[in-house]
């Protein structure tokens, strides 16, 4: 390093022709350094990259090291300085520079010790400006991170697909949904495997479309993860074209997890068909309020008319008979009403641990004699699930509605069986309580079978309300009931809790 | 006034039909009023008369919610026997609560010529039978 200063007039050929055009060619500024001197020898290139057309010449080394450059960068650059004025190692830094305009600039800096016989001697830098790749860099570096984030709050990926030579691509995202490590590396065939076997033959002849014909996609279909959960995704997908010869050369698309949505949604219409059936019903319900009372309020102005006209003393008594029917018929309809508004505001009522077999001994209690009467056979079996969480209450009026149903509408010819069994499906329980009784004409009957007051078959004892309250009762607690029927065969009832 | 000779009553309310048929009888609107209280025996009856000019009821009222059928299921057999039948009868459906839609069903039967809400009054009772 003594000998540097020998050498310091070197300086000198910054103004040789030849670098100066090699200079502007490579758009790059030059500056020289010495170990002990001061003083810094800029290329006119180098002030014109900071701004300044028209300076010249030398600046002060602490006036660059301090002034020109980042402070942050100051360690580095004068770290790989020394390395190389130590060992030769040459060095290649982005480093941010003082521009005229006020703000740092990024720019490409390049360094290399000039060495004679007797050592180092003096070490030429040149700069390069590369702000707008490394601002450029930054900002998609931003965005990057954007569209990940963004992508893992939307489930969202993407994938690329191209032909020649087959390359499939997925963004961690889409590897994420898939519950497969964020390096794997599908082929067509795995990943289009991974969707359920309904699904498979529609992504295929989508994938294929997009590639032959150029037809975009969007479809909602079900995968079945690695982790063999199934869900609900949305995959788009829309040619790549060949920037030149616009051919297509392979598929792009979106690739999303909606199955939160997606179940939100069948809940939402499950509940909405629910809400809309109770609001017939409800509809119903009123319409056959006010038949009811109507009706009886008719017959009695009717007989009441028809009073002040009555002479013969029979008939009057019949009519004061009458007149009292009408009363009593009043006070039932009212006595039922009051029964279905309870049943319909009660839906807070709490649910409890329901033993099966302690709930339908009472109610075989309870409808002793009509089971006598009928000779008729009841098997109850609830081994498959011998208790279900549901209303106590609720539970023995359904199992006294329908099997007070089958007593009533059995067969004459036929020996009554009665059977009430419980089971479990799709994880939750359910009753069934079949008889080879009269059956209903569903095809005639289904939509009206559980209105209020519809009976069909002319049952004396027939009173309309008891379907019509069962149904409410599971309804109102998120369950439901189907009914299969056929005319002189039977009827099954299934209740899903 | 007397014109008119046989009445039927189709409907299962008995209350009402002891009533209806009683003040028919008070009022002498007609000579005999008979009760049927099933669609099915009302027409078993008109098939078994239906050449009898004296048989056939002048008036039918027939009520439109029964127990196990509807009105309008007498209104079809009615209408698919009557070119066989010796004499039309003037049909009236009747219910307790008048719907839109169960009106405008009625214009589309040539054979109902009215449609009234119950109770029927001496005055209903006594413009029917004028007509």
């Amino acid at each position: 390093m003594r000998s540097m200063n020998q050498h310091s007039n070197h300086s000198s050929f910054l103004e040789n022709e030849h670098f100066k055009l090699l200079e502007q060619a490579l758009h790059a500024g030059i500056f020289q350094i010495s170990d002990n001197n001061d003083i810094v020898h800029c290329s006119p290139a180098f002030y014109q990259l900071l701004g300044y057309p028209n300076k010249a010449n030398n600046l002060s080394k602490s006036f660059f090291f301090d002034q020109i450059l980042y402070p942050a960068d100051k360690e580095v650059l004068l770290e790989a300085i020394q390395n190389n004025f130590q060992s030769g190692k040459q060095f290649l830094l982005e480093i941010r520079l003082l521009h005229k305009a006020g703000a740092y600039k990024w720019f490409k800096i390049a360094g290399n010790t000039n060495r004679t016989s007797e050592g180092p001697a003096y070490m030429l830098c040149s700069i390069m400006d590369i702000n707008e790749r490394v601002e450029q860099k930054i900002a998609l570096q931003k965005s990057e991170y954007l569209l990940e984030e963004a992508g893992k709050m939307a489930r969202l990926g993407v994938w690329e697909l191209y032909t020649n030579p087959p390359l499939l691509t997925w963004s961690k995202e889409v590897c994420h949904i898939h519950e497969v490590p964020e390096d794997f590396s599908p082929d067509l065939n795995t990943a289009i495997n991974f969707y359920s076997p309904p699904a498979i033959p529609i992504i295929q002849q989508a994938v294929n479309d997009a590639l032959n014909l150029g037809t975009p996609f969007d479809l909602e279909l079900q995968i079945i993860t690695a982790t063999q959960k199934e869900i609900w995704v949305r995959a788009i997908g829309k040619a790549i074209l060949d920037i030149k010869t616009k051919e297509i050369i392979g598929v792009r698309g979106v690739f999303q997890d909606i199955n939160e949505q997606k179940e939100k949604q069948v809940a939402i219409d499950e509940s909405t068909k629910i809400i809309t059936s109770q609001n017939k019903r409800l509809v119903n319900f009123a319409h056959i309020v006010s038949h009811n009372l109507r009706a009886h309020a008719a017959n009695l102005s009717l007989s009441i008319e028809l009073q002040a006209d009555e002479t013969d003393p029979a008939q009057k008594t019949k009519l004061q008979e009458n007149i009292h029917k009408i009363s009593a018929s009043l006070n039932e309809t009212i006595a039922h009403l009051t029964d279905l508004v309870v049943a319909k505001t009660e839906t807070h009522e709490i649910k409890k641990r329901v033993a099966l077999y302690k709930v339908m001994k009472h109610v075989e209690a309870v409808l002793q004699a009509e089971i006598h009467e009928s000779k008729a056979t009841l098997n109850v079996n609830f081994s498959k699930c011998s208790e279900i969480d549901f209303v106590p209450a609720y539970m023995e009026s359904i199992l006294l509605n329908f099997t007070s149903n089958a007593l009533k509408y059995r067969n004459p010819n036929v020996p009554l069986v009665i059977t009430i069994e419980s089971d479990v499906e799709a994880g939750k329980p359910i009753l069934k309580v079949s008889d080879n009784g009269l059956g209903i004409d569903l095809a005639k009957h289904g939509e009206q079978l559980f209105g209020m007051y519809k009976t069909f078959h002319g049952n004396p004892t027939a009173r309309g309300i008891g379907l019509f309250m069962t149904k409410n009762q599971v309804e109102s607690l998120g369950g439901k009931i189907s009914v299969e029927s056929e005319p002189n065969k039977g009827t099954v009832f299934k209740i899903h809790f | 006034m007397h014109n008119k000779l046989l009445t039927f009553l189709i409907d299962d309310d008995e209350v009402f039909v002891f009533a209806t048929k009683r003040l028919i009888q008070l009022k002498n609107f007609c000579k005999d009023v008979y009760h049927f209280s099933t669609v099915a025996e009302a027409i078993t009856y008109f098939i078994n008369h239906k050449k009898n000019p004296d048989l056939i009821p002048d008036v039918v009222f027939i009520d439109i919610n029964l127990q196990t059928e509807t009105g309008w299921e007498f209104i079809d057999h009615y209408e698919e026997l009557c070119p066989e039948l010796v004499k039309e009868s003037h049909i009236y459906m009747l219910s307790a609560s008048l719907s839109h839609t169960d009106l405008e069903k009625a214009t589309q039967y040539p054979s109902i010529k009215g449609f009234l809400e119950k109770p029927l009054s001496k005055e209903n009772l006594a413009q029917i039978f004028a007509s």
